[in-house]
């Protein structure tokens, strides 16, 4: 597993085990223990044909209806600035909670795989689509200044040459979709109705309600080798030229495309707000008790996974990992929040309320550090490579550099991923379903409430996971940033 | 004279063969060409950032002779100014020029004065506390210089150093260049592809082409 890699330097590589470590344990554990358990037993689970089939019509459904909405929302990218991108990309971003709550409130009867299909799609369209405008910047804002000064329109412009040029971030973004649609859980818990659609499903199944660990183990290895081929698809984006930006956003940007972006981040907050609202007066005497233990739990938990992964991800920056490094970490995917949960049983038997929250905290670290490595800790370090070059040549020892160069040039940023992985910590309750003995936190008490149909009261809860998710992220980015 | 041998590499789709290469031991050898000739990758591997088989770099140190492609590159003890100067933009022009004295392991004491003098010659007192992005290109490039300097390097490389500048500023950059390179008895490597840098600076001339020497006088 580490023979591509570069080792300069005992320190330096020593360096980097910290983080080596938690992910053999994510990527060894789960398999050790249902090895464990499965005696041994790997075969072709039954039924695991069908739910390939129906992973991948799943997956491969969203990923085609999000690149889809993506490229009608693209003029919409374009035109966004500032807050508008964030409002494109936010429902992407929100807990699950959130998009599921609006869905069940707009369209209560639909559910199933359609239903997964849709509701999938409509989070990560924003996302493609402010993905495919930053490549269209990057790469073809040149071709397109040229073209319009040549006298084309905007619509022959896109019929005649995006459309095609765009075809490799297309092909990305459907990838990273199919990617992230394969290992969805939360929203196929809810919405997908009773059978399993893919195969963190099936996998919950075999351990919940089967205790089928060999079918359990069997499921998850073949998703690990579809997710691994999935991510040797993906190759990082070119750089942005911000000069012509300005000028293509005159010239392709659409405020009826960004209205469009923006009416799912519209729908989730008036939902919620309206229901909201009502809930205040559904709270019965049951739910006020257990509220201030749960929001205790949930601070927590987020107080936790910030510090995991803040910590997590300063280490492998103070390893000054070098570019293949970067990738090999990149490459890296969480295989199943599932398993994932299961594995943090080794961390002891019983479940306690700290038990429950300690299993929560280094789960939700692991799920989330690969995530916002890739996001914000892997690109930030790719543009530091040139001073750590000079600060070699200057004959600096690596640890000279991880802390005057490196660490300090990151802090903001380690700010940052830990206020988010804070956020999303809040409204976890996917890998918190399957780790915790009973509903110990505000986003699992949210769960129970929407699969009771008490939505008002549901939404009520997660108003308050967003709130206060958005005040412990802001009060952990201030703490952490540096000071100028 | 110090001698480059070897220095052959393939890249993707270009190759780097330079059999043999000298350089001047004193003043500054210019290394010229147009862009894609191979400039910066001869660069690159004299620091050592990047590796190349069979590559020797033989270089007369106290009296003998050493290979310093042998050596790691905090042993080679150059110095460096990339073109856009990569100081530490977090940092102070001043905790710029403490890092690179510290990350030569120099005792603080002992490097006060010549630190002191080179900060006199480029005429960096009244922007030492200031963070190096605050600084204009003629101050970063000041800086990138005592920086490369304050470590008394076997060696200094230049990878177009002036061609951030302004065109008014670079006549007046050359100058101090050539008057701090005289003081300090460094010699250098200066890599670029402006006659102006040539007519002014140049004590030999390599000019390259396609990854391979032309001529050298």
């Amino acid at each position: 597993m580490f023979a591509g890699l570069n080792f300069r330097g005992t320190s330096v590589r020593w360096a980097l085990w910290p983080i080596f470590l938690p992910l053999l344990f994510v990527l060894l554990a789960p398999y050790a223990m249902t090895w464990r358990f499965a005696g041994g037993r790997l075969y072709w689970p039954e039924g695991a044909t069908e739910l390939l089939g129906r992973s991948l019509l799943m997956a491969g459904g969203t990923a085609a209806l999000a690149v889809l909405l993506g490229l009608i929302l693209v003029p919409g990218a374009l035109r966004a600035q500032g807050v508008f991108t964030w409002a494109l990309i936010l429902p992407a971003a929100v807990p699950a909670l959130v998009p599921i709550l609006t869905w069940l409130d707009l369209f209560p009867g639909w559910r199933g795989l359609t239903a997964v299909i849709f509701v999938q799609a409509i989070m990560n369209a924003g996302l493609v689509a402010v993905s495919l405008a930053r490549g269209l910047e990057s790469r073809w804002a040149g071709a397109v200044e040229l073209a319009i000064a040549e006298g084309a329109s905007p619509r022959m412009i896109w019929r005649r040459a995006l459309l095609s040029g765009l075809s490799g971030e297309l092909r990305q973004g459907f990838t990273f979709v199919l990617a992230v649609a394969l290992t969805s859980f939360s929203i196929p818990l809810v919405l997908g109705g009773r059978q399993a659609i893919n195969f963190e499903m099936g996998i919950y199944q075999a351990l919940q309600l089967e205790m089928n660990w060999s079918a359990a183990l069997s499921l998850s290895l073949i998703q690990l080798l579809l997710l691994v081929f999935l991510v040797t698809l993906l190759r990082p984006r070119g750089e942005d030229q911000m000069a012509t930006r300005a000028r293509l956003r005159e010239h392709l940007g659409s405020r009826w495309s960004l209205a469009l972006g923006l009416l799912p981040a519209a729908a989730m907050l008036g939902t919620l707000l309206a229901r909201a609202g009502i809930g205040v007066a559904q709270f019965d005497p049951t739910l006020w008790r257990e509220l201030p233990r749960a929001i205790l739990a949930s601070g927590l938990v987020a107080f936790g996974t910030s510090v995991f992964v803040a910590l997590g991800l300063w280490l492998v920056a103070r390893g000054l990992p070098d570019q293949r490094e970067r990738q090999w970490l990149s490459a890296y995917t969480t295989p199943s929040a599932v398993l994932l949960g299961f594995a943090t049983l080794a961390l002891g038997e019983g479940h306690g309320f700290e038990m429950d929250l300690l299993r929560i905290i280094v789960g939700c670290s692991l799920m989330f550090a690969p995530a916002l490595w890739r996001w914000r800790i892997a690109p930030r370090l790719a543009e530091l490579d040139r001073q750590v070059e000079v600060a070699r040549c200057l004959g600096a020892r690596d640890s000279l550099i991880a802390a005057r160069v490196v660490v300090p040039a990151i802090r903001n940023d380690l700010a940052w991923v830990a206020g988010l992985a804070a956020f999303w910590a809040w409204g976890d309750f996917a890998l918190s379903s399957v780790v915790a003995g009973r509903s110990q936190s505000l986003a699992l008490v949210a769960r129970d409430l929407m699969q009771a149909y008490r939505l008002e009261a549901a939404a009520l809860c997660i108003v308050l996971c967003l709130l206060m998710g958005i005040v412990q992220a802001a009060i952990t980015q201030n703490l952490l940033r540096r000071r100028e | 004279m110090s001698q480059i041998r070897g220095l052959i590499k393939d890249y993707d789709g270009f190759r780097l063969e330079i059999p043999l290469m000298e350089l001047s031991d004193q003043g500054v050898t210019v290394l010229r060409g147009p862009s894609g000739s191979g400039k910066t990758s001869v660069l690159r591997i004299l620091t050592g950032l990047e590796p190349c088989d069979g590559f020797e770099w033989w270089i007369q140190d106290q009296g003998r002779e050493i290979n310093l492609a042998e050596l790691s590159v905090r042993d080679r003890r150059l110095g460096v100014v990339f073109q856009s100067y990569e100081l530490f933009p977090h940092l102070s022009a001043q905790q710029n020029l403490s890092f690179a004295a510290e990350a030569r392991g120099l005792d603080p004491a002992s490097t006060a004065n010549r630190l002191r003098r080179l900060i006199q010659r480029l005429s960096l007192e009244p922007i030492l506390e200031r963070r190096a992005e605050k600084l204009s290109g003629g101050e970063k490039q000041r800086v990138a210089l005592a920086r490369a300097l304050i470590g008394q390097p076997r060696f200094l490389l230049l990878d177009e150093p002036f061609a951030a500048l302004d065109q008014d500023l670079r006549a007046e950059a050359r100058q101090l260049l050539q008057q701090v390179l005289h003081e300090e008895a460094c010699p250098a490597l200066l890599v670029t592809h402006d006659p102006a840098d040539v007519d002014a600076l140049a004590t030999k001339v390599i000019d390259i082409e396609n990854g391979r020497l032309r001529s050298s006088k």
